[in-house]
């Protein structure tokens, strides 16, 4: 059952008196429980879309239009006041730079209170100390006692991850939303982090939207991967069909300019020219057309989202191979 | 916020410096700035040539003139209780307060940025020194100081001797009076620049592209010229802008106490002064220096920030 | 012939904090390595490993509390700063960061053109001409060179940098992570470019990253650094196919790489962060995330030891991949 539905959705800066559109009418849905992959380079409107979600957007960004309904209910339409309820409650949040996203002044339990305060307010003091306890061994945190005393500074970048994604998880949220959030990582901490909100996912049934730009990442985590480019979606695919044959000439460049660890060595990476477009200056028709290998004349319109078997994609090309 | 970035709105997308004809494009988007700027030029202008242009001097007495007002026979601005020429007066008065800017903002650039780029670039005990001094010139009492400086210097003109006495002396029959004034320029305002230049060289020579040029073999003047400097024409600017008024504002006090300008020398402080004496019979004759005064302040002021934007980068188009 | 790039047993210590509260930390720990002419040497390893540090001391960026940095046959520690700026014609440095590398205030031109004004090579309108070379060598337009850094991409900027790099035409390059700032699809570009400069001009690289697939692209060897120690050193290919250390195995599990496409790969998850160098562990700086560590690694630091021809490796029980790993 569909339980997040974003539909249509634009999001527009304000820059120099105009208006950029940086998310250009996304659709998708997430299914309870399921775990989906949001994949772009930079300005692909992919963060844009999650803060759109939690209507978290900067003063500059504005929704145009779409809608976004959380079990039915209209997100956009709702007073603040209840947005305040929905997040960190039953949708949260984890950024990618752990050291900002927490608070320097607080302690890690100080934070983790703080939103079971918001959302579960009644339990007894032990209760919610058992409560931030229980969260902090399900994050995978080793002396969970001594680490609730911490600041953040005192924590390692893995650990500190650990401990925003442990108050994210402090409202019990339905839905969990996670920007870039093992960027700021090293490689060996990188993989640690994946699995453990891969664990989290399955033991608590927690939805969850990874966002990030490396599509190594998201292999052993996501049920299905949703590709954007210059703000809209390109190719929207179960994850196991997306990396054995992707439909998308971006998605199959993406894939193929990943370095492989093992088959055959290349003198020459597969690369894709150019570079992503500026959202204020889009080429008309497709917008991967100036780099794509397989640009026609047809390529000259826009290309809309076709679903063709159990992915959707924005190509037309895409089935004729 | 990382997820902006993403969004491709910052970073690469906003420019992070300006070319210097760009810097006058967005400078004159900006019509406040652009209008006050050459209301100024036009002052300033108007009062170094009026010498051409009026027919009295400031120090020409008439004594069948005395206190008429604006507007009437005696002059565009009338006269004071001793009939002089009060535009004549404001002419020149602008000229010292512009005199006082000038050696005020040549201060901050030959000592101040100087000092500055020294301490930020070698660091150690040489920083170490000038920031412990810098420390302390904010500390003292600015004006007493200046007061202190003023009266000794001004006794030493008057009635000292010796060699000191005579370079004083012949120094301010050069300066018409200004002397003290210039001399509490010297020692006060390398100050704020020194700090802000250190601070600014400091932060650009942990950037990488300092590591860059020191890795292409670039010596200690490469850098501190091309690399440092260039990055710091901007808050220089912006230092020297907001420094004249506070420069204008000491020549003003300090002449106003009589240890500026020599009598009958007008400046604009001491003609606010001689005004406020009469201002219940002839409130014109200290308002129009406190008008002239508080306009070319706000000028200035208007410039400057308009200067800040045009060479802020992140601000759109430098609205 | 002479190695482009010699190191030996480099040490590079920082204070830390100060009064009585002040300490030593040893980002590198006595490291060797050599970079053949034309030659490149991977060296890989995460935050706090030392590898910036050694490639820093290896230009002379950064002083070496220790040890011998030799380029093209001619030592560099202790050279006088003239010594030194011939030198930079030899040896040059490509950043992480395209962004802060380039000095926002210049044109593209004054960038590229910088070491030429430096070195005084040739007349202005000589220099002008190898700008205009330089920039069509990355494959960047003519008309950049009048430009500003900021209306270039990030990828076109680390073109930029790797023209300024070559405008005195070194014989060896050091790039410290040079793709890993850029867009996905921007970094193949970048590392094909890197590799064609080496086949046109026979370059030497010591190529930093911490990405072992990206490495095992463009690297002939692969040095794996841990904690300011080189832990396991063989040719790439090797390295990847047969790792023995059993960081660089649980490194290379960790690598993002496209799946479904050849072996399945045992996956090996890390517990814990790498430690700090500030309080370095005893013994083997791995052993308190290594699977096999015993007593021993606990107190006795394993010697990087050549157990195959070219394939050294610090463990005392280094992974025998044909029995433990698919």
């Amino acid at each position: 059952m569909d339980q997040l539905v974003v539909s249509d959705l634009v999001v527009e800066f304000a820059r120099a008196g105009h208006r950029v559109p940086v998310v250009r009418g996304v659709s998708f849905t997430l299914e309870r429980g399921r775990r989906v992959a949001v994949v772009g380079e930079s300005g692909s409107g992919k963060s844009v879309t999650a803060l759109a979600v939690t209507r978290l957007l900067p003063p500059t960004a504005s929704i145009r239009s779409g809608s976004i309904s959380l079990d039915g209910s209209d997100l956009l339409g709702l007073p603040e006041r209840s947005m305040e309820d929905i997040r960190g409650g039953r949708v949260a949040m984890v950024f990618q730079d752990a050291l900002t996203a927490l608070d320097p002044l607080f302690t890690i339990e100080q934070q983790i209170q703080a939103v079971l305060d918001r959302h579960a307010p009644r339990a007894s003091r032990q209760a919610r100390h058992d409560e931030c306890l229980e969260l902090m061994r399900a994050v995978g945190i080793s002396d969970p006692e001594r680490r609730l005393r911490a600041y953040p500074h005192e924590l390692s970048g893995g650990m500190r991850q650990r401990a925003l994604i442990a108050t994210a998880l402090a409202g019990d949220p339905e839905v969990l939303i996670a920007d870039e959030p093992t960027t700021a990582l090293d490689v060996t901490v990188q993989a640690q982090i994946v699995d453990l909100l891969r664990r989290l996912s399955d033991e608590r049934g927690m939805a969850v939207i990874l966002i990030t730009h490396d599509l190594g990442v998201v292999a052993d985590f996501a049920d299905r991967v949703v590709v954007m480019y210059a703000g809209r979606i390109v190719e929207d695919a179960p994850a196991d069909e997306l990396f054995e044959s992707p439909a998308h000439p971006y998605s199959a460049a993406l894939l193929d300019s990943l370095p492989s660890l093992d088959g055959p060595r290349m003198r020459r990476l597969p690369s894709i020219g150019g570079a992503p477009p500026d959202p204020a200056a889009l080429p008309a028709g497709c917008s991967f057309a100036p780099r794509c290998a397989r640009a026609t004349g047809e390529c000259d319109s826009e290309p809309v989202l076709v679903t063709i078997g159990a992915r959707r994609v924005a190509c037309h090309h895409a089935g004729t191979a | 916020m990382s997820s902006i970035e993403s969004a491709g709105l910052s970073a690469g997308r906003v420019p992070a410096t300006l070319a210097p004809i760009e810097i006058a494009r967005r400078f004159s988007h900006r019509r406040i700035a652009l209008v006050s700027a050459a209301l100024l030029v036009l002052i300033v202008v108007l009062a170094f040539s009026s010498d051409l242009w009026l027919t009295r001097d400031y120090a020409d007495q008439d004594p069948l003139v005395r206190n008429q007002p604006p507007l009437g026979d005696a002059g565009l601005l009338g006269t004071d209780q001793l009939g002089r020429d009060l535009l004549a007066r404001l002419m020149f008065g602008i000229r010292l307060s512009v005199a006082a800017a000038a050696f005020g903002v040549l201060v901050q650039l030959a000592v101040g940025v100087p000092l500055g780029l020294l301490a930020g670039y070698r660091g150690g005990w040489i920083d170490s020194v000038a920031m412990r001094s810098v420390d302390v010139m904010l500390a003292v009492p600015g004006l007493l100081i200046a007061l202190l400086i003023g009266m000794n210097i001004k006794e030493q003109v008057a009635s000292g001797s010796g060699a000191v006495a005579d370079v004083l002396r012949s120094i301010d029959r050069l300066t018409a009076g200004l002397t003290p004034v210039f001399v509490v320029l010297v020692v006060f305002f390398w100050v704020s620049m020194a700090r802000i230049v250190r601070g600014e060289t400091r932060v650009v020579m942990a950037r990488d592209f300092v590591r860059a040029a020191r890795g292409l073999g670039a010596g200690p003047f490469r850098i501190v010229v091309h690399h440092v400097l260039r990055n710091c024409i901007a808050p220089i600017t912006v230092s020297v802008a907001l420094l004249i008024p506070v420069t204008m504002l000491t020549e003003a006090a300090m002449s106003l106490v009589g240890v500026g300008v020599d009598p009958p020398r007008p400046s604009l402080g001491v003609m606010i002064y001689e005004g406020a004496q009469q201002i219940n019979s002839f409130p014109y004759q200290t308002l129009v220096p406190s008008i002239t005064f508080a306009a070319v302040v706000l000028l200035v002021g208007f410039v400057g920030d308009g200067l800040r934007a045009a060479l802020d980068p992140t601000t759109e188009q430098g609205r | 012939m002479d190695d482009a790039l010699r190191i030996d047993d480099l040490v590079k210590e920082y204070p830390i904090g100060s009064g009585r509260r002040r300490s030593i930390v040893r980002a590198v720990d006595g490291v060797s390595l050599r970079v053949r002419r034309g030659e490149t040497l991977a060296l890989v390893g995460e935050s706090g490993s030392g590898k910036t540090t050694t490639a820093l001391c290896a230009l002379a960026l950064e002083r070496p509390t220790s040890g011998e940095v030799w380029i093209d046959g001619r030592e560099v520690t202790g050279m006088s700063p003239k010594e030194l700026r011939s030198l930079r014609r030899q040896a040059q440095y490509i950043f992480q960061d395209p962004f802060a590398s380039l000095n926002p205030r210049m044109s593209v031109r004054e960038i590229v053109r910088e070491p030429l004004d430096i070195h005084r090579v040739g007349d202005s309108a000589g220099r002008d001409a190898r700008v205009a070379e330089l920039l069509g060598l990355v494959g960047l337009a003519g008309d950049a060179a009048a430009r500003s850094p900021h209306q270039f991409s990030g990828g076109q900027r680390q073109r930029i940098g790797i023209a300024r790099a070559l405008a005195l035409s070194p014989g060896l390059l050091v790039c410290d992570e040079p793709v890993s700032a850029l867009d996905v699809s921007v970094q193949a570009q970048v590392i094909n470019l890197l590799m064609d400069l080496q086949d046109e001009h026979d370059l030497a690289y010591l190529f930093i990253a911490h990405d072992l697939a990206v490495v095992r692209q463009i690297a002939h060897r692969v040095a794996v650094m841990y904690l300011g120690r080189i832990v396991e050193e063989g040719a790439a290919d090797e390295i990847c196919a047969k790792p023995r250390h059993p960081y660089t195995v649980a490194l290379m599990s960790a690598a993002p790489a496209r799946p479904g496409r050849g072996v399945h790969r045992e996956r090996i998850v890390l517990t814990g962060d790498p430690p700090s160098p500030i309080d370095p562990p005893s013994g083997c700086a791995f052993h308190t995330r290594c699977w096999k560590a015993a007593d021993t690694c606990r107190t006795v630091r394993p010697p990087l030891i050549e157990l195959d021809p070219g394939h050294a490796v610090a463990c005392h029980f280094p992974v025998r991949r044909d029995t433990e790993l698919g």
